[in-house]
């Protein structure tokens, strides 16, 4: 479902990754593990296709970077959930209107997205503070907030770029819970992460990466 | 995609971000009242050259020795003519009214005899007050029997067509350097309005919202201020008028009030400027997002 083909990227300022060869089959859970500056959030930024390699290739699911057109990327954000170190969420939405966006965005009827966001809230255990504002929430429940608008579309494969980078060690193990739960149901997880004491106890295939470069790959 | 959450995004902007709202729509109403005031100006200095062009008409004088039948057939020959709005005979003793009223003297108490013949003017519509028209309906005025001499100012006229040409040339230069200008003022402004909305497009982009879904709310927003800057454009020339007017007691030949074409061109005018310059802006703007 996704691949990567002697994938490389240098940006003007001289970093970037080199040579990269994987593939995600769908429903796996992906960790990519190293320090920062490593290339992780390089590698997730060319699978929602926000940037493309210098050479080679990425392919997620029938979308390939080579020969994707413009008006084609919200298809595929469609089908890729994404959520981020600093969530993103809208702070003048409450958390209902935030999980609801990308469904309204896709054009999905009122009662079609009222079922959707409660069955999501339910997932993430929100359903309380659904007509809280982000400001109102604490870290980890942002997050959650995150994963509920992430996978309310019910997407491929959901992205994680360090997700539990600014939550203390107790809340990071219930995020991690949490996409491990979202897994469970079918929903490839990529996540990425420095945080290799937090993903001990969660083993799954994990891949390597240090300054740019692809170096091997954890079998649990 | 639905247009619901299009327009509710786009009229929720106001409440969004209160101040660069504000301050488009203060630019907007700014430079439509520039518009409109040069519009309402123009179009008053236009009437008055064009009243001053009217007042040219052609004077037909008969020879003195004219018989009734050969009078009424020219005369009826200038009625007929396309593009003549009247006709007023003057008769030889009407002449004489008309010189003591502009000269104060009666000139038959002092000739002990009437000099002026009867003569005829002629005015034409404003569709036929050109020089080549009328040059060929004097020739033909001055072939038929009875008439003496056709009299018409055409060097003047000339002079006065030339200037009405040369100001609507400048005036349509002058609107649309103006125009061009309120829509880079605009979109600059609209830029504010899209930095304090950088969260959203950097969100909706995330989601997978097209171009459009993210374009249409603040072009929807655009038209609403631009709405909004003509009403407030319309309030503002109001006030220039009545304050000119009291100031200077001008009798303006057009006014807005009596110009209901005006109200519609701010509007519209607003409208579009306000859509041009969100477009311009969200264009540039969008793709520095994610």
């Amino acid at each position: 479902m996704i691949s990567f083909k002697d994938v490389s990227l240098r940006y003007d300022r001289g970093a970037g990754v080199k040579n990269i060869n994987f593939q995600v089959r769908r429903g796996e859970f992906v960790y990519l593990i190293g320090p920062s500056g490593a290339g992780k959030s390089t590698l997730l930024r060319m699978l929602y296709m926000d940037i493309f390699p210098n050479t080679g290739y990425v392919e997620v699911d029938q979308f390939n970077s080579n020969t994707i057109k413009r008006r084609q990327i919200p298809k595929l954000r469609q089908k890729v959930g994404m959520i981020f170190q600093d969530y993103k969420l809208l702070n003048d939405r409450d958390v209902f209107q935030n999980v609801a966006l990308p469904l309204v965005v896709m054009g999905a009827s009122r009662r079609d997205i009222d079922r959707r966001v409660t069955k999501t809230l339910e997932e993430v255990g929100l359903t309380h503070r659904k007509h809280y504002y982000p400001a109102e929430l604490s870290g980890g429940e942002q997050q959650r907030v995150s994963i509920a608008r992430a996978i309310a579309k019910d997407p491929l494969v959901l992205l994680a770029d360090e997700p539990t980078g600014n939550l203390d060690y107790g809340v990071a193990q219930e995020i991690l819970n949490l996409l491990w739960r979202v897994n469970a149901k079918g929903t490839a997880v990529f996540m990425a992460t420095h945080n290799i004491e937090l993903i001990k106890n969660r083993p799954a295939r994990t891949f390597r990466l240090s300054h740019g470069e692809f170096k091997g790959e954890l079998l649990p | 995609m639905n247009l619901g959450f299009i327009f509710r995004e786009g009229f929720s902007g106001f409440s969004r971000a209160k101040y660069p709202f504000v301050v488009s729509v203060v630019t907007l109403a700014i430079s439509l009242t520039l518009i409109g005031v040069s519009i309402v100006m123009g179009d008053n200095v236009f009437s008055y050259f064009r009243n001053l062009q009217s007042d040219f008409d052609v004077q037909l004088f008969y020879s003195p020795n004219a018989t009734r039948d050969q009078q009424a057939a020219a005369l009826e020959f200038c009625n007929t003519y396309p593009g003549v709005v009247y006709t007023r005979y003057i008769s030889q003793h009407e002449a004489i009214a008309v010189f003591q009223e502009e000269f104060g003297e009666n000139i038959f108490e002092v000739l002990q005899d009437n000099p002026f013949p009867a003569s005829v003017r002629i005015g034409f519509d404003r569709y036929h007050q050109n020089t080549g028209y009328i040059s060929g309906f004097t020739a033909s005025l001055e072939q038929l029997p009875g008439v003496d001499t056709v009299t018409f100012h055409k060097a003047l006229f000339l002079k006065l067509t030339s200037i009405l040409r040369i100001l609507t040339m400048v005036g349509g230069i002058f609107l649309l350097v103006l125009f061009i200008a309120a829509v880079l003022l605009t979109s600059n402004t609209i830029k504010l309005i899209i930095l304090a909305r950088f969260d959203w497009i950097e969100t909706m982009r995330l989601i997978g919202a097209s171009d459009f879904t993210i374009r249409a709310p603040f072009l929807v927003e655009g038209a609403f201020q631009g709405f909004l800057g003509g009403m407030l454009a319309m309030g503002a020339i109001h006030g220039i008028e009545a304050g000119v007017i009291k100031l200077t007691n001008l009798n303006l030949a057009s006014r807005l009030i009596q110009f209901p074409e005006v109200i519609l061109i701010l509007l519209g005018t607003g409208i579009v400027l306000g859509i041009l310059g969100s477009y311009r802006a969200v264009r540039r703007f969008i793709y520095l997002v994610v």
